[in-house]
């Protein structure tokens, strides 16, 4: 059964789309077959797997794009009421790491809005739209049944829209990407009052007469929280600053005190020990990941991870690559641990699911 | 229960004229004449062909095992008599042969004249000479159904057979087979697809029938897109559907 992993703060510029890219890599390293998904409107995943440097890149997605289906023509069935069912996607395997495949974005996609919404309504306009509630969880199984994958990471555009409601909803977990910054702050003061929303309305949703009959049916909810990833905070002699260790602490106060009690109250944790099992603290902050800094533009250049960056790829020398290779083999230890504790937190919570 | 698939087949070859029409017409006339409608008139009788095939084979099927041509379906899983055992008739059609019964002699002497001819009754016979000529009138009686299969119609006439589950009760009457899982099988796909294939072609043909095909995101009365790819790809599947449940059959 594939685990559907969704990347979600609403708030923007928080590496959601490096983070999906680094960490999927890395789940496929250590032998999971991974589809990475773009929800985003903006595309920033499917450019950074496919390449997006110079002008014949252009060319080369257009082809891609005229030949192979994506996240708007697989839902397209649904949302344009077509008499066909939805099929799986043709998802693209990405370049120089077997087992990662991308399902492509598509910037039309922001068009499912509105209707989606509509359709979410659970009242009068259900009737003539019943099927669409479901119908993304339906072409994310087919595509993962399709791949025999084991997990999806969704990478989700930042917004409170109808499409992220549905998209987080049905899916087994989430992570939440954050900066250290006073925004990052808000936002998570933010999420604390929307998620228990959307997960009353997805428990309505699911208990639907008319959605659980419809032909894609919308799903049981079974969302767990898995923690945050604190990222892009400057360092300087090896530790970060003080400004930001002082706004990191405001992060994880904000997670433990706002956050968690609430998720607790929806049902979105796994058992406590499970966490405990894993050394995740009261803050769950699952990753703590410093600035990029130049490497991130060799990495999309390269569509290769920080962490996987080649001398040749680097183009360096001295003490600058040497420089380099050390903040490499860093950032590979932090993506390595936090692939490890996904995969423990995930099938742990699947015994625990079945023992339930 | 040839006739059905034959009928069918009519069905369809004139959706399909009537798609080609609707290219053509596309193809003469600028985009300021929306000829769109005809692909939403295809697509419905298509759906159509499909209800009323399965009206037909039911109606047919049920009338060859009540006449002794064809075998009763086993009892499903949690039942103890077949669908069609638990089918319901009326008692006034099925006086029709109690009539004939407490009349007999009369009905006989009637019958035989008609058959035979009026000199054949002015005379005397064995016993054995008579027996083939009551008896082929008998059995023509007992094979004239009209009055059963008038129930039917009536009983059917009030349901469309065109979801997935609808069609499979409605084959019940005639079959015990796993009508998806065989299908599927014919159809070299998963029982599931099939469903879900059958009844998104029939959700958007409801959209067409009952809500003017109207989109309702942001009530401005515009419709569904349709074009004849859509509506060709269905048309194809409906029509290897009936193939292959004919095939089941």
């Amino acid at each position: 059964m594939v685990q559907k992993i969704a990347l979600f703060n609403h708030k923007g510029g928080v590496s959601k789309t490096t983070t999906t890219f680094n960490l999927g890599w890395m789940l496929a390293s250590k032998g999971k077959r991974v589809i990475l998904v773009d929800s985003d409107p903006q595309c920033n995943l499917t450019g950074m797997a496919l390449g997006e440097e110079t002008e014949d890149d252009e060319a080369r997605i257009q082809e891609i794009y005229n030949t192979t289906s994506n996240i708007k023509v697989g839902l397209a069935p649904a949302f344009e009421s077509q008499p066909k069912a939805i099929e799986a996607v043709d998802c693209i395997q990405i370049q120089g790491r077997d087992d990662l495949f991308l399902l492509p974005g598509h910037v039309g996609f922001a068009e499912y809005e509105v209707t989606l919404g509509i359709a979410q309504e659970l009242s009068g306009s259900i009737q003539a739209l019943k099927n669409l509630p479901g119908s993304i969880n339906d072409l994310f199984e087919k595509t993962a049944a399709k791949f025999n994958a084991d997990y999806i990471l969704i990478d989700m555009s930042p917004s409170l829209g109808s499409i992220n409601q549905n998209l987080l909803m049905i899916s087994d977990f989430f992570l939440v990407p954050t900066t250290a910054d006073f925004f990052s702050v808000m936002a998570i003061d933010s999420l604390a009052k929307v998620l228990p929303r959307w997960y009353a309305w997805a428990k309505s949703a699911s208990s639907l007469q008319i959605l659980r009959e419809a032909n894609y049916p919308f799903p049981d909810v079974n969302l767990r929280f898995l923690g945050t990833i604190v990222q892009n905070y400057r360092i300087i002699r090896g530790k970060e600053t003080t400004a930001f260790q002082i706004w990191i602490e405001k992060i994880e106060q904000a997670v433990s005190k706002k956050l968690v009690p609430i998720l607790g109250r929806s049902n979105m944790l796994l058992p406590s020990d499970i966490y405990r099992n894993q050394g995740i603290e009261s803050s769950f902050t699952l990753a703590k990941i410093s600035n990029f800094n130049s490497l991130i533009a060799k990495s999309q250049e390269h569509r290769t991870p920080v962490y996987e960056l080649t001398p040749q790829q680097l183009g360096q020398g001295g003490v600058v690559l040497v420089n380099n290779q050390q903040k490499q083999e860093e950032f590979r230890q932090t993506f390595s641990n936090l692939a490890d504790k996904i995969i423990a937190l995930s099938s742990e919570s699947s015994t625990y699911a079945v023992s339930a | 229960m040839q006739s059905a698939l034959d009928q069918f087949r009519i069905s369809i070859s004139r959706v399909r004229d009537l798609i080609a029409l609707h290219n053509s017409v596309k193809a003469q006339a600028t985009g300021a004449l929306d000829v769109s409608d005809m692909l939403r008139a295809a697509l419905v009788l298509a759906v159509s062909a499909l209800d009323y095939y399965v009206h037909e084979v039911v109606t047919l099927g049920m009338l060859e095992i009540h006449r002794g041509s064809r075998s009763e379906p086993a009892p499903s899983a949690n039942t103890t008599q077949s669908a069609f055992s638990r089918f319901h008739v009326t008692l006034g059609g099925a006086r029709q042969d109690r009539l004939t019964a407490i009349d007999i002699a009369s009905w006989l002497e009637a019958e035989i004249q008609q058959t035979q001819g009026y000199t054949f009754v002015q005379q005397s016979y064995t016993v054995s000479d008579l027996i083939p000529a009551i008896s082929s009138s008998i059995l023509d009686k007992l094979n004239n159904t009209s009055w059963l299969e008038s129930e039917i119609r009536e009983r059917l006439g009030y349901q469309s057979f065109q979801q997935a589950d609808k069609i499979a009760d409605a084959i019940r009457y005639i079959s015990d087979k796993k009508l998806w899982d065989e299908v599927a099988i014919q159809m070299t796909k998963s029982a599931k697809d099939v469903k879900q294939q059958l009844n998104s072609i029939v959700d958007r043909r409801n959209k067409i029938a009952h809500e003017a095909d109207i989109d309702p995101t942001f009530n401005i009365g515009g419709r569904w897109n349709i074009d004849e790819v859509l509506v060709g790809d269905a048309v194809n599947f409906v029509e290897r559907l009936v193939e292959s449940i004919h095939q089941v059959l």
